[in-house]
């Protein structure tokens, strides 16, 4: 993913795949993370959030509520 | 008729606290960063007995939630850490101190019995021994009109919303994610549908407050 991001102009969309995307947080590979927080208790299922990685923190940089109380939160890595 | 109401900071991928929780480091191994957000607040400041802080939007969300709550429902561990007879607890007091930042009638839940606490600043704890729901009667008749406050920890809030206790969730969202294990706050729970009823962002937390459907 570092060689992408050193190779490809622009924007790297990763659309989905926790597992990708664990690794990529791990990695402090994502720039940006845009959640879309819907308002149900699932109760079970797979999660974005790993338990593998050290604290980070972050900045939230932009967020929006649609729909039926679905709030979008952009987040960005916090120098 | 008086809300169930509960606030919770939570980290993003979460938690509401960090892993290894002691008498040292009450909300576990990087828990303390949760509550930064709160700690720098005037109105915090002013009710653990220090001077100074921040006013703004944080704060006046903070000053809301405490002046709505007229009783607080809290679990034994959020009370003192400790488990068992009140006699092998070394921590039996409470981690509040004289003049606990409740300022109202707080109950506490327990499997062991103990005469009422009476603490300086409108402060009270009261040890019940037969339940949530219980607990809620009583606090629901202490509270008068104001609110009811469920403090925690994570099992009696998911105890709330399994039974269809809580009327309304705030989470403040922490923009940090903790990653190391700890406890999460939406585990074990019943499939559930809430309503989202206000977002107010500021730079070092998101408020989001849920209507729970029950």
């Amino acid at each position: 993913m570092q060689k992408l991001k050193d190779e490809v102009d622009g924007v790297i969309l990763v659309a989905g795949s926790a597992q990708l995307v664990q690794g990529l947080i791990e990695h402090d590979l994502v720039d940006e993370l845009r959640l879309m927080v819907f308002p149900v208790v699932l109760g079970g299922g797979k999660r974005v959030f790993g338990d593998t990685f050290d604290k980070k923190r972050l900045k939230l940089v932009h967020s929006k509520v649609v729909g039926d109380g679905i709030a979008i939160l952009t987040y960005e890595r916090a120098a | 008729m008086a809300k169930i109401t509960c606030d919770l900071s939570m980290s993003l991928d979460g938690y509401v606290a960090g892993p290894n929780q002691t008498l040292e480091e009450p909300l576990g191994h990087g828990g303390e960063s949760l509550h930064e957000w709160a700690v720098r607040l005037k109105t915090f400041r002013e009710r653990h007995g220090m001077e100074g802080g921040e006013p703004g939007p944080d704060n006046d969300i903070l000053e809301e939630t405490l002046d709505a709550s007229g009783a607080v429902v809290m679990g034994r561990r959020m009370f003192s850490g400790g488990d068992g007879p009140w006699e092998g607890d070394p921590n039996a007091d409470g981690w509040w101190g004289d003049e606990p930042p409740f300022r109202a009638p707080v109950f506490v839940l327990t499997h062991h019995a103990r005469e009422p606490v009476q603490k300086e600043g409108g402060t009270s704890y009261t040890f019940v021994t037969d339940g949530l729901e219980s607990a809620l009667d009583e606090a629901r008749a202490a509270a008068g009109r104001k609110d009811v406050q469920i403090g925690g920890g994570a099992s009696v809030v998911q105890q709330a919303l399994n039974s269809a206790l809580l009327d309304e969730l705030n989470i403040h969202l922490v923009p940090a994610l903790l990653g190391t294990g700890g406890v999460r706050l939406l585990e074990g729970l019943q499939p559930t549908e809430l309503e989202l009823t206000r977002v107010i962002e500021s730079p070092h937390v998101t408020h989001l407050r849920y209507r729970a459907k029950g």
